[in-house]
Protein backbone atom coordinates (compact mmCIF):
# COMPACT_ATOMS: atom_id res chain seq x y z
CA UNK A 1 0.00 0.00 0.00
CA UNK A 2 2.60 2.57 1.13
CA UNK A 3 4.98 1.44 -1.61
CA UNK A 4 2.37 2.14 -4.32
CA UNK A 5 1.48 5.56 -2.90
CA UNK A 6 5.15 6.53 -2.60
CA UNK A 7 5.75 5.41 -6.20
CA UNK A 8 2.89 7.68 -7.30
CA UNK A 9 4.65 10.66 -5.70
CA UNK A 10 3.03 11.12 -2.29
CA UNK A 11 5.20 10.73 0.82
CA UNK A 12 3.95 8.26 3.43
CA UNK A 13 4.52 7.52 7.08
CA UNK A 14 3.32 4.13 8.35
CA UNK A 15 2.46 4.13 12.01
CA UNK A 16 2.76 0.52 13.20
CA UNK A 17 1.97 -1.43 16.33
CA UNK A 18 3.65 -4.51 14.75
CA UNK A 19 6.76 -2.97 13.17
CA UNK A 20 8.52 -6.21 12.09
CA UNK A 21 5.57 -6.94 9.81
CA UNK A 22 5.18 -3.39 8.48
CA UNK A 23 8.92 -2.97 7.87
CA UNK A 24 9.02 -6.14 5.79
CA UNK A 25 6.28 -4.92 3.44
CA UNK A 26 8.60 -2.31 1.92
CA UNK A 27 7.15 0.77 3.60
CA UNK A 28 9.24 3.91 3.08
CA UNK A 29 8.97 5.33 6.63
CA UNK A 30 7.83 3.27 9.61
CA UNK A 31 7.11 4.62 13.09
CA UNK A 32 6.78 1.89 15.74
CA UNK A 33 4.44 2.29 18.68
CA UNK A 34 3.69 -0.15 21.50
CA UNK A 35 -0.07 0.38 21.70
CA UNK A 36 -2.86 -2.24 21.50
CA UNK A 37 -4.48 -2.95 18.14
CA UNK A 38 -7.67 -0.97 17.73
CA UNK A 39 -6.57 1.87 20.02
CA UNK A 40 -3.61 2.97 17.97
CA UNK A 41 -3.52 6.65 18.97
CA UNK A 42 -4.43 6.14 22.62
CA UNK A 43 -7.36 5.72 24.95
CA UNK A 44 -10.84 6.97 24.00
CA UNK A 45 -11.41 10.46 25.38
CA UNK A 46 -7.71 11.16 25.98
CA UNK A 47 -7.37 13.98 23.43
CA UNK A 48 -4.12 15.32 24.89
CA UNK A 49 -2.48 11.88 24.79
CA UNK A 50 -3.70 11.19 21.26
CA UNK A 51 -2.44 14.56 20.03
CA UNK A 52 0.97 13.92 21.61
CA UNK A 53 1.25 10.53 19.88
CA UNK A 54 0.08 11.94 16.52
CA UNK A 55 2.49 14.85 16.69
CA UNK A 56 5.40 12.57 17.66
CA UNK A 57 4.54 10.13 14.84
CA UNK A 58 4.47 12.90 12.21
CA UNK A 59 7.64 14.58 13.44
CA UNK A 60 9.58 11.31 13.82
CA UNK A 61 8.39 10.00 10.45
CA UNK A 62 9.16 13.25 8.62
CA UNK A 63 12.68 13.24 10.09
CA UNK A 64 13.56 9.94 8.33
CA UNK A 65 15.75 10.58 5.31
CA UNK A 66 16.41 7.09 3.93
CA UNK A 67 14.05 4.51 2.34
CA UNK A 68 12.88 1.89 4.85
CA UNK A 69 13.68 4.30 7.67
CA UNK A 70 12.47 3.26 11.11
CA UNK A 71 11.99 5.03 14.39
CA UNK A 72 10.31 3.92 17.61
CA UNK A 73 8.15 6.16 19.80
CA UNK A 74 8.71 6.01 23.57
CA UNK A 75 5.06 5.91 24.67
CA UNK A 76 3.90 3.24 27.10
CA UNK A 77 0.33 2.03 27.37
CA UNK A 78 -1.07 2.89 30.81
CA UNK A 79 -2.98 -0.38 31.38
CA UNK A 80 -1.74 -3.89 32.14
CA UNK A 81 -1.48 -6.20 29.13
CA UNK A 82 -4.54 -8.25 30.01
CA UNK A 83 -6.67 -5.12 30.32
CA UNK A 84 -5.27 -3.60 27.14
CA UNK A 85 -6.14 -6.54 24.87
CA UNK A 86 -9.71 -6.10 23.69
CA UNK A 87 -10.93 -8.88 21.44
CA UNK A 88 -13.95 -8.57 19.17
CA UNK A 89 -17.13 -10.31 20.21
CA UNK A 90 -18.04 -12.51 18.39
CA UNK A 91 -14.55 -13.69 17.35
CA UNK A 92 -13.57 -13.03 13.71
CA UNK A 93 -14.95 -15.53 11.17
CA UNK A 94 -11.46 -16.94 10.49
CA UNK A 95 -10.96 -17.62 14.22
CA UNK A 96 -14.32 -19.38 14.42
CA UNK A 97 -13.44 -21.46 11.36
CA UNK A 98 -10.02 -22.43 12.75
CA UNK A 99 -11.60 -23.43 16.06
CA UNK A 100 -13.79 -25.86 14.11
CA UNK A 101 -11.04 -26.93 11.67
CA UNK A 102 -7.65 -26.37 13.36
CA UNK A 103 -5.82 -28.32 10.66
CA UNK A 104 -6.36 -25.28 8.38
CA UNK A 105 -4.16 -23.05 10.59
CA UNK A 106 -0.99 -23.75 8.52
CA UNK A 107 -2.85 -22.33 5.50
CA UNK A 108 -3.33 -19.04 7.33
CA UNK A 109 0.27 -18.94 8.53
CA UNK A 110 1.81 -19.85 5.16
CA UNK A 111 -0.49 -17.69 3.04
CA UNK A 112 -1.42 -20.67 0.83
CA UNK A 113 -5.10 -19.80 1.01
CA UNK A 114 -7.74 -22.45 0.26
CA UNK B 1 9.56 -2.69 22.41
CA UNK B 2 7.93 -6.12 22.26
CA UNK B 3 6.02 -5.70 18.98
CA UNK B 4 3.64 -8.54 19.79
CA UNK B 5 2.88 -7.54 23.37
CA UNK B 6 -0.77 -6.63 22.89
CA UNK B 7 -1.75 -9.56 20.69
CA UNK B 8 -3.63 -12.60 21.98
CA UNK B 9 -1.56 -15.82 21.88
CA UNK B 10 -2.70 -17.23 18.52
CA UNK B 11 -2.58 -13.85 16.74
CA UNK B 12 0.94 -13.43 18.06
CA UNK B 13 2.06 -16.73 16.52
CA UNK B 14 0.44 -15.90 13.18
CA UNK B 15 1.81 -12.33 13.00
CA UNK B 16 5.32 -13.51 13.92
CA UNK B 17 5.19 -16.14 11.18
CA UNK B 18 3.97 -13.54 8.66
CA UNK B 19 6.73 -11.10 9.65
CA UNK B 20 9.34 -13.86 9.26
CA UNK B 21 7.90 -14.92 5.89
CA UNK B 22 7.50 -11.46 4.36
CA UNK B 23 10.48 -10.26 2.33
CA UNK B 24 10.65 -6.57 1.51
CA UNK B 25 10.68 -5.74 -2.20
CA UNK B 26 14.13 -5.04 -3.58
CA UNK B 27 13.14 -1.51 -4.57
CA UNK B 28 11.37 0.50 -1.92
CA UNK B 29 9.64 3.50 -3.48
CA UNK B 30 10.62 6.81 -1.91
CA UNK B 31 9.20 10.28 -2.37
CA UNK B 32 11.34 12.76 -0.44
CA UNK B 33 9.40 15.34 1.55
CA UNK B 34 10.41 18.47 -0.33
CA UNK B 35 9.17 20.82 2.39
CA UNK B 36 9.09 21.00 6.19
CA UNK B 37 6.25 19.27 8.03
CA UNK B 38 4.87 22.71 8.92
CA UNK B 39 4.26 23.30 5.19
CA UNK B 40 2.64 19.92 4.48
CA UNK B 41 -1.00 19.11 3.77
CA UNK B 42 -1.61 15.79 5.51
CA UNK B 43 -4.23 13.07 4.95
CA UNK B 44 -4.92 9.98 7.05
CA UNK B 45 -5.47 6.42 5.83
CA UNK B 46 -6.82 4.13 8.54
CA UNK B 47 -7.28 0.38 8.24
CA UNK B 48 -10.16 0.36 10.72
CA UNK B 49 -12.88 -0.35 8.13
CA UNK B 50 -14.62 2.98 8.74
CA UNK B 51 -17.39 3.84 6.28
CA UNK B 52 -19.75 6.85 6.14
CA UNK B 53 -23.29 5.88 7.17
CA UNK B 54 -24.53 7.59 4.01
CA UNK B 55 -22.68 5.08 1.80
CA UNK B 56 -21.95 1.39 1.38
CA UNK B 57 -20.48 -0.44 4.37
CA UNK B 58 -17.47 -2.73 3.88
CA UNK B 59 -18.81 -6.18 2.97
CA UNK B 60 -18.76 -8.16 6.20
CA UNK B 61 -21.35 -10.75 5.15
CA UNK B 62 -19.15 -12.08 2.36
CA UNK B 63 -16.33 -12.47 4.90
CA UNK B 64 -18.65 -14.33 7.27
CA UNK B 65 -19.53 -16.65 4.37
CA UNK B 66 -15.87 -17.00 3.30
CA UNK B 67 -13.50 -16.24 6.20
CA UNK B 68 -10.45 -16.33 3.89
CA UNK B 69 -11.81 -13.25 2.07
CA UNK B 70 -11.71 -9.61 3.22
CA UNK B 71 -13.18 -6.55 1.48
CA UNK B 72 -10.28 -4.76 -0.31
CA UNK B 73 -12.22 -1.57 -1.21
CA UNK B 74 -11.75 1.91 0.26
CA UNK B 75 -13.90 4.76 1.56
CA UNK B 76 -13.43 8.53 1.81
CA UNK B 77 -14.44 10.14 5.10
CA UNK B 78 -15.01 13.90 5.48
CA UNK B 79 -12.52 15.42 7.93
CA UNK B 80 -15.35 16.72 10.09
CA UNK B 81 -17.13 13.34 10.40
CA UNK B 82 -18.14 12.39 13.93
CA UNK B 83 -18.82 9.02 15.53
CA UNK B 84 -22.49 9.45 14.58
CA UNK B 85 -21.64 9.82 10.87
CA UNK B 86 -19.70 6.59 10.39
CA UNK B 87 -19.83 2.87 11.05
CA UNK B 88 -16.98 0.55 11.95
CA UNK B 89 -17.00 -2.46 9.59
CA UNK B 90 -14.14 -4.64 10.81
CA UNK B 91 -14.68 -8.10 12.28
CA UNK B 92 -11.17 -8.35 13.80
CA UNK B 93 -11.05 -5.44 16.22
CA UNK B 94 -13.21 -4.45 19.18
CA UNK B 95 -15.47 -1.66 17.93
CA UNK B 96 -16.24 -0.08 21.27
CA UNK B 97 -13.14 2.15 21.68
CA UNK B 98 -13.46 3.44 18.09
CA UNK B 99 -17.21 3.99 18.32
CA UNK B 100 -16.67 5.92 21.56
CA UNK B 101 -13.88 8.04 20.10
CA UNK B 102 -13.12 7.91 16.38
CA UNK B 103 -9.74 9.56 16.95
CA UNK B 104 -8.21 6.39 18.43
CA UNK B 105 -8.21 4.95 14.88
CA UNK B 106 -8.81 7.98 12.62
CA UNK B 107 -7.28 10.98 14.41
CA UNK B 108 -8.93 13.63 12.22
CA UNK B 109 -9.79 16.01 15.08
CA UNK B 110 -6.28 15.71 16.50
CA UNK B 111 -4.80 16.39 13.05
CA UNK B 112 -6.97 19.52 12.75
CA UNK B 113 -5.64 20.69 16.12
CA UNK B 114 -2.04 20.13 14.96
CA UNK B 115 -2.81 22.27 11.89
CA UNK B 116 -4.20 25.00 14.15
CA UNK B 117 -1.01 24.77 16.24
CA UNK B 118 1.16 25.11 13.11
CA UNK B 119 2.75 21.64 13.40
CA UNK B 120 1.42 20.89 9.89
CA UNK B 121 0.16 23.35 7.31
CA UNK B 122 -3.25 21.81 6.75
CA UNK B 123 -5.33 18.71 7.41
CA UNK B 124 -6.84 17.47 4.14
CA UNK B 125 -10.60 18.05 3.81
CA UNK B 126 -11.14 14.28 3.77
CA UNK B 127 -9.43 11.13 4.92
CA UNK B 128 -9.57 7.50 3.82
CA UNK B 129 -10.22 4.05 5.20
CA UNK B 130 -9.57 0.52 4.12
CA UNK B 131 -10.45 -2.61 6.10
CA UNK B 132 -7.21 -4.19 7.26
CA UNK B 133 -8.09 -7.90 7.12
CA UNK B 134 -7.23 -8.74 3.52
CA UNK B 135 -5.21 -11.97 3.27
CA UNK B 136 -4.88 -11.90 -0.51
CA UNK B 137 -3.38 -8.48 -1.22
CA UNK B 138 -3.62 -8.74 -5.02
CA UNK B 139 -6.57 -6.35 -5.45
CA UNK B 140 -5.35 -4.10 -2.65
CA UNK B 141 -2.07 -3.54 -4.48
CA UNK B 142 -3.44 -3.59 -8.06
CA UNK B 143 -6.55 -1.44 -7.55
CA UNK B 144 -7.09 0.07 -4.10
CA UNK B 145 -3.62 1.53 -3.54
CA UNK B 146 -3.39 3.16 -7.02
CA UNK B 147 -6.90 4.60 -6.60
CA UNK B 148 -6.00 6.03 -3.19
CA UNK B 149 -2.79 7.47 -4.63
CA UNK B 150 -4.84 9.22 -7.37
CA UNK B 151 -7.20 10.70 -4.78
CA UNK B 152 -4.28 11.96 -2.67
CA UNK B 153 -2.66 13.54 -5.73
CA UNK B 154 -5.98 15.13 -6.74
CA UNK B 155 -6.19 16.67 -3.24
CA UNK B 156 -2.58 17.96 -3.44
CA UNK B 157 -1.68 15.97 -0.33
CA UNK B 158 2.02 16.16 0.57
CA UNK B 159 2.06 13.44 3.20
CA UNK B 160 -0.20 10.48 4.01
CA UNK B 161 -0.13 8.95 7.47
CA UNK B 162 -1.19 5.31 7.49
CA UNK B 163 -2.81 4.33 10.78
CA UNK B 164 -3.24 0.61 11.45
CA UNK B 165 -5.67 -0.90 13.90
Amino acid sequence: MANVIEAAGVGTICLSTIPPLTRNTGAARVVGLSHPMGSTLGRPGDADGQREVLRAALEAGASLTEPRGYVELPFEWPERRAEAIREPDPPPPIAQLLTRRPWLLPRLVSGRLP
Amino acid sequence: MDPYRYLPFISRQVMQAWADRERPPADVAWTPLDRPLADCRVALITSAGIAPRSGEPFDQQRERDDPWWGDPSWRAIPADATEADVMVCHLHVAHEPIERDLDVALPARRLGELAADGVISEANHRHFSIMGYVLDATELVATTAPELASELLADDVDLALLVPV
